[in-house]
């Protein structure tokens, strides 16, 4: 999808020598803090902006120069999403329909009704999240073959981010592409099967979540029967964050049979081992 | 060029094209009547002094002698009212995209559409084209039935004053090239309209103050305002066709390399 992909503005760098292929067919994740180059990334995808080096391509055409045909395929929000403050979401699938050609106030009426949308409000009279909707009505209405969605679930309440999660899955399960950029980890968490991490406009992670997981260091937590049997001397592989009376806990930095072997001999109560979650991995890459 | 695009543009310039258009209309057809009820009074009074001569003069960019009627008759073509009310409307339109959208952070909305920077670009300027028409047609519509009402004599035939309704429009034209222009290389669309304005304004002046001096009279040539030349055509001395090609000239040149900037530079959301 980028290659190479280098977007500078002025002495700034926007993204560098990024290279990114979203599968089709996937929920991709798009994760990093404020200014990694997320937005850059997706308004070279839009076309919005051109690369100052390297290549975008959405369904193997040019972003700059097939922009229009590539756009008709994709629906995107984006992440400061302003709206013309006379549009009213029929209006808008009048208006939307006449420029793309096809009618969409069937899909249009459909997808306010799902959302809880009233058609005939106006943008100006409506609330933060009523616009939000709005434009995921706008991304999904020409039920496109690729979703760019910049923070969708911002603003919407948890009722309505759980109809948008249901509506992702099912475009993704009728083949369509997703490319989520979020700062909720857990929905990118529960919803993405790959994810890529940028920061200060470099990769630095394009993994499935599974690869990143195993990838990751494990916590582990061992509660002792007595006090005097966490005196013992600590296996080696393992960073101890916390040895107390009872509790010892620690990240697993090398191969987990040493420290099964050796925990299967000692007189514990409870052994525990926990998956990093999404966060803790985000967080790895930045400390 | 994109239909729902041309839809989008009218619903959004509609309002403002029709007061532009009906002020024209008023305008021009107060004067034409408050011409008839003091023209007596004010060819004997006041045409006579040498002072008003000169504000003619400087009003319309060339010596015009004695004031007469055909002087006078003009005042609704050079007015700076109605000036105001067609560079206004120029302005306004042609600055909407992408300044306008810029401004306002709709831009991502539009351009997530299916369609050419290109298209976007035509699409909003076939509405400027034709509203403008719209507004000098109702400024003509108001000045002929002025005249009529008032019973004046004509200075000149309707054919004349046609030309000059068309010399209003290609100048109204070639405004609105230099705003496409200027919105295309303009992040904020305040920035765009305010150095439009101020140019046109510098325009406007460079031609007035022609009649008075030399070395004003020879850098007038790339005022706008030079080529707009109401009094010449009544008086058959200026070439309307020639005006009219350079101004149209001058509007398309600007146009287009503001839609070569619009298509090919960066577009964010300020």
């Amino acid at each position: 999808m980028v290659e190479r992909l280098t977007k500078c503005y002025g002495r700034r760098v926007g993204v560098e020598a990024l290279s990114l292929r979203v599968p089709e067919g996937t929920m991709f994740g798009f994760l990093g803090p404020n200014g990694s180059g997320k937005t850059t990334t997706i308004r070279v995808l839009m076309g919005f902006l051109r690369p100052s080096s390297g290549a975008a391509r959405v369904f193997g055409l040019d972003c700059c120069r097939d922009g229009a045909r590539i756009k008709a395929e994709v629906g995107y929000l984006p992440g400061d999403l302003r709206l013309y403050p006379w549009l009213t979401c029929r209006k808008a699938m009048r208006l939307f329909g006449r420029v793309r050609g096809r009618d969409l106030t069937k899909a249009g009426g459909d997808l306010a009704e799902e959302f809880g949308l009233d058609p005939n409000v106006r943008v100006r009279a409506m609330s933060r999240g009523m616009r939000q909707k709005l434009g995921l009505v706008l991304a999904f209405a020409h039920q496109p073959r690729l979703l760019i969605l910049d923070e969708p679930t911002a603003s919407l309440d948890p009722l309505m981010q759980d109809k948008l999660y249901g509506r992702l899955r099912a475009v993704v399960s009728t083949g369509g592409t997703v490319l989520l950029s979020s700062h909720t980890l857990n929905e990118v968490e529960n919803l993405c099967s790959r994810v890529a991490i940028l920061r200060n406009g470099r990769l630095v992670a394009d993994e499935s979540l599974d690869r990143l997981r195993s990838q990751a260091r494990r916590k582990v937590t061992i509660r002792w029967r007595s006090v005097e049997d966490a005196l013992r001397a600590p296996p080696d592989g393992v960073d101890w964050t916390e040895r107390s009376a009872f509790h010892w806990h620690g990240v697993v930095r090398s191969p987990m049979t040493d420290l099964l072997r050796w925990v299967a001999e000692q007189p514990i109560d409870d052994f525990t081992l926990e998956s990093p979650d999404l966060a803790e991995i985000f967080r790895g890459y930045y400390v | 060029m994109n239909l729902g695009l041309i839809y989008k543009a009218v619903r959004e310039t509609r309002v403002s094209t029709l007061a532009f258009a009906a002020g024209l209309f008023v305008f021009e057809l107060l004067v034409g009547i408050m011409l008839a009820t003091f023209h007596k009074e004010f060819s004997d009074k006041f045409l006579p002094l040498e002072f008003i001569q000169k504000i003619f003069a400087a009003l319309l960019g060339t010596e015009v002698g004695t004031v007469g009627p055909a002087v006078l008759s003009m005042l609704g073509w050079i007015h700076p009212i109605v000036l105001a009310l067609v560079w206004a409307h120029a302005i306004v339109v042609c600055t909407r995209v992408p300044a306008g959208e810029v401004d306002r952070g709709t831009l991502d909305v539009l351009l997530a559409l299916p369609v050419t920077r290109t298209s976007v670009y035509a699409s909003e300027s076939a509405v400027f084209v034709c509203s403008n028409l719209l507004i000098v047609g109702a400024g003509f519509g108001g000045n002929v039935v002025g005249n009529w009402i008032s019973g004046l004599e004509r200075a000149g035939s309707l054919g004349q004053f046609t030309l000059v309704a068309l010399n209003l429009y290609a100048l109204s034209l070639a405004a609105g090239g230099m705003s496409a222009f200027l919105s295309s290389v303009c992040d904020r669309r305040g920035r765009a309209m305010g150095t439009a304005f101020a140019i046109l304004m510098a325009s406007l002046f460079l031609s007035s103050m022609s009649t008075f001096n030399t070395i004003v009279k020879s850098v007038s040539v790339v005022s706008l305002m030079n080529y707009y030349r109401p009094y010449g055509i009544l008086q058959g001395q200026a070439s309307p066709l020639g005006d009219i090609i350079v101004l149209l000239a001058i509007g398309t040149v600007l146009w287009i390399i503001g839609a070569v900037v619009f298509v090919r530079r960066d577009l964010r959301t300020v």
